[in-house]
């Protein structure tokens, strides 16, 4: 598939599925045969070069396997983001990889960069800041990205001067300066990491890791480009010192983080850093192998974090023991591979950075063991209180039932306990714990509501109405339509089927969350049971990708 | 309708001088003045100096699509600036506020976290800082004029970003901080590729801010701490 149907088949995924957010199962579907379609056409795209408006386009073959792997995870997590109430941003999913994907392929970096911060501004329209119309989280995301993307310009551009004027080596400091800036910013690198916790708080669990596990490795292929283009730059600067100090930096910061979290996009945000950091330390080495385990480690960060993601998602969505209990089971498994202590790929591209730390520095190999320590303590209080909030599901997931079933009868005049209902389903993706949490929010949301008077010091109930609410009740109503006139129909041929037949399809047709969510859930614990075998295997598919650069030793 | 002749006219009649004061007076109502429509004009007006500022660079035809492209961003703002506040209403009298005061009273909030006094001392010591560091620490290939403009719209803008409370007003202090780099750019490479890119980004994140200063909330709750 060459690069332009890619894109195209990408455009018209994203739009298709936008267009369909409002009917989960069929946006589900689009999602499966779009992804499906994506991923094989990744797998397959062409390695030829492109020119499109004197910019040429080319994929390198490392690119095009990490292109699979997000595709594939992408499509994994918009099925996960089906099931839940909120799918406003379901398609944004997809809409980031246009630019992403520009950027991967074009051959001049100021238009990657600005294809990479295009891509990440696309992310942050399915953000929802915490309080309506005040700058948070996803406010100060966008500020990063363009202050990121202005320092790498500068760097960029400073690079391509200093070879006119190579006696001018303040041109090479300031590259040098602007490049660390940037991309320590865009990689949250210590100590510019704190734009990740305010981010998390904002952006619904799958773009979050779509953003972490994906987007940002991104800013890592497009500097091994810069090396690829520029090679003088690693012997005229200590850049690749500075990676390597960061990437400790990075791993320390995150393992300590996450030790003391009880969100769980803050805690997916720092497992993401701490894992990044020995992206960044194999990255650092420049030989072919390290480079491998750095793609290796890119790799498996993007998975695990997709899977986290997933589990705590379709936990929140489906509130069905067995569903929370394999929840669990993923998330314990990805989690484990974020550690690098499930054995496989985690464990074999972590192995090569710690046995240096353990000759050259044992002071260091403590802290980062510290950390570990640290992103373990993070995930078993997580894991805990998930626990303990499923041993008090009976009782506040029926209180939840019974509001979702309640909700469509409502009135939408009814405007404080209609915003109440909303606010109580809008709120879900912050619970500490899956289930436990929502149906305590849910339930105090609903007594809030049902004040008569307008309070003095507070905003009226009413003003957290969901204009996406009033336009999906407009949906329903036309479906409603729809239904009863051409209904007869449909009824007639399922009245044909035998009783029992009738009967199964029903219950499928009303807890199709259920299943979809027990089916995903199985398939990604299928490939992280895939992925813990031959670790070399995929060690030396990448090792191939990576071809002959000419700045590795 | 007036024609590029009469526009390039107007912008002969403008001095650096006139351009470099207009920019500064710009900036600091962005800083000052509380009131959404004022900051509106105000980041208009700096659209258009810094429209002149680009026509000593770059054709005046390429120069006039950066003001056409402030013209869209100042435009989807006010738009979206509007519509919350349509919406606020709307929402008020629906849980049964008449009052139309009552309602302004609920809603209208001081954007910026400190007070003016403090917003001027700051100003002040952003511009005395930008001059000192300017003309002390040049940038290379960059004329002297392009780069204390630059410097002063790029901190203006995070000065902007820091203090205010409201998505709106920090949309507003963004965009300043890339028409400063735009400049600063433009001046040291004066690529065509480059400059549309740069207006493309502009309008992008313009409706990323319309999305974020106008999309319902996630979670009502507060945190800890906070009180309005």
């Amino acid at each position: 598939m060459s690069l332009i149907t890619l894109l195209v088949t990408l455009v018209v995924v994203a739009s298709l599925v936008h267009a369909t957010r409002f009917w989960p199962r069929v946006a589900s579907v689009l999602i499966l045969l779009g992804g499906g379609l994506l991923v094989w056409g990744a797998w397959n795209a062409s390695l030829n070069s492109l020119d499109v408006v004197g910019l040429t386009l080319v994929l390198d073959p490392f690119s095009r396997d990490f292109l699979t792997v997000a595709f594939a995870l992408t499509m994994i997590l918009a099925l996960a983001s089906t099931l839940v109430r909120d799918r406003s941003g379901l398609a944004f999913l997809f809409w980031t990889w246009p630019a992403w994907v520009v950027a991967l392929s074009v051959n001049d970096l100021v238009v990657s960069v600005f294809a990479w911060a295009l891509g990440m501004v696309a992310a942050v329209l399915a953000m929802k800041p915490r309080k309506y119309q005040r700058a948070s989280g996803a406010a100060y995301f966008l500020v990063l990205v363009v202050v990121a993307a202005a320092s790498l310009l500068l760097a960029n551009r400073f690079i391509v001067l200093y070879p006119l004027t190579p006696e001018r080596t303040v041109l090479v400091q300031f590259a040098v300066l602007f490049l660390t800036w940037g991309m320590g910013l865009y990689l949250s690198v210590f100590p510019f990491h704190l734009w990740v916790a305010p981010m998390s708080d904002d952006a619904p669990l799958p773009v979050l890791a779509a953003l972490l596990g994906l987007g940002q490795p991104i800013g890592l292929l497009l500097l091994m480009s810069l090396f690829s283009q520029y090679p003088w730059i690693l012997d005229r600067s200590n850049l690749l010192q500075l990676l390597s100090l960061g990437g400790a930096a990075a791993v320390i910061t995150g393992g300590v983080m996450a030790a003391v979290e009880r969100r769980a996009g803050r805690l997916l945000g720092y497992a993401g850093i701490f894992s990044l950091g020995f992206a960044l330390v194999s990255l650092s080495h420049l030989t072919r192998e390290s480079l491998a385990y750095g793609g290796l480690e890119i790799l498996t960060r993007g998975f695990a974090l997709a899977a986290m993601a997933c589990a705590i998602t379709v936990a929140e969505a489906v509130h069905s023991r067995w569903v929370q209990r394999l929840a669990l089971v993923v998330f314990i498994l990805s989690a484990l591979s974020l550690v690098g202590l499930r054995l496989g790929v985690s464990f074999a591209s972590r192995w090569n950075v710690m046995v240096e730390w353990a000759g050259t520095d044992m002071r260091l190999l403590a802290v980062v063991l510290v950390a570990h320590t640290g992103l373990v303590v993070g995930i078993v209080r997580f894991a805990r209180r998930w626990l303990e909030s499923q041993e008090a599901v009976a009782g506040p997931a029926l209180a939840v039932a019974g509001v979702e079933l309640a909700e469509p009868a409502v009135g939408i005049t009814q405007a404080k306990g209609v915003a109440a209902v909303v606010e109580s389903h809008s709120s879900a993706g912050e619970s500490n714990a899956p289930v436990g949490d929502t149906a305590r929010t849910s339930e105090a949301s609903l007594e809030s509501g049902s004040e008569s008077a307008p309070p003095e010091n507070r905003e009226p109930a009413g003003a957290a109405i969901s204009e996406d609410y009033v336009f999906e009740e407009h949906v329903r109503e036309l479906a409603r339509t729809l239904v009863a006139r051409y209904g007869s129909r449909l009824t007639g041929l399922v009245r044909a089927l035998p009783r029992q037949t009738r009967s199964t399809l029903f219950q499928l047709w009303q807890n199709w969350r259920v299943g979809a969510g027990m089916a995903l859930l199985v398939v990604v614990v299928a490939l992280l049971l895939l992925t813990s075998l031959e670790p070399g295997l995929w060690f030396n598919r990448i090792l191939d990708s990576l071809g002959s650069l000419p700045f590795a030793q | 309708m007036p024609s590029l002749a009469d526009v390039a006219r107007f912008f002969a009649t403008l001095t650096g001088a006139d351009v470099v004061l207009g920019l500064l007076v710009t900036a600091a109502m962005l800083i000052l003045v509380s009131d959404w429509r004022l900051s509106l004009l105000a980041l208009a007006v700096q659209y258009l100096l810094v429209t002149v500022l680009l026509a000593t660079i770059v054709q005046l035809q390429v120069a006039m699509v950066r003001l056409i492209a402030g013209g869209l961003v100042a435009v989807m703002l006010y738009i979206t600036a509007q519509r919350v506040r349509r919406n606020w209403t709307r929402r008020a009298r629906a849980a049964g506020w008449k009052n139309a005061g009552e309602i302004a009273a609920l809603f209208e909030r001081e954007p910026f976290i400190v007070s003016w006094p403090f917003r001027a001392i700051a100003l002040a010591l952003v511009a005395v800082s930008t001059l000192t560091v300017a003309t002390q620490f040049p940038f290379p290939n960059a004329p002297l004029l392009f780069w204390f403009l630059s410097l002063w719209l790029c901190v203006i803008g995070l000065l902007l970003i820091i203090i205010t409370r409201e998505a709106l007003k920090m949309g507003a202090g963004l965009l300043t901080f890339t028409t400063g780099f735009g400049i600063l750019y433009l001046a040291i490479d004066s690529s065509l590729l480059f400059f549309g890119l740069l207006l493309i980004s502009d309008l992008v994140i313009a409706l990323a801010v319309s999305h974020l200063a106008s999309v319902p909330v996630r979670s009502g709750a507060q945190r800890q701490g906070e009180t309005r």
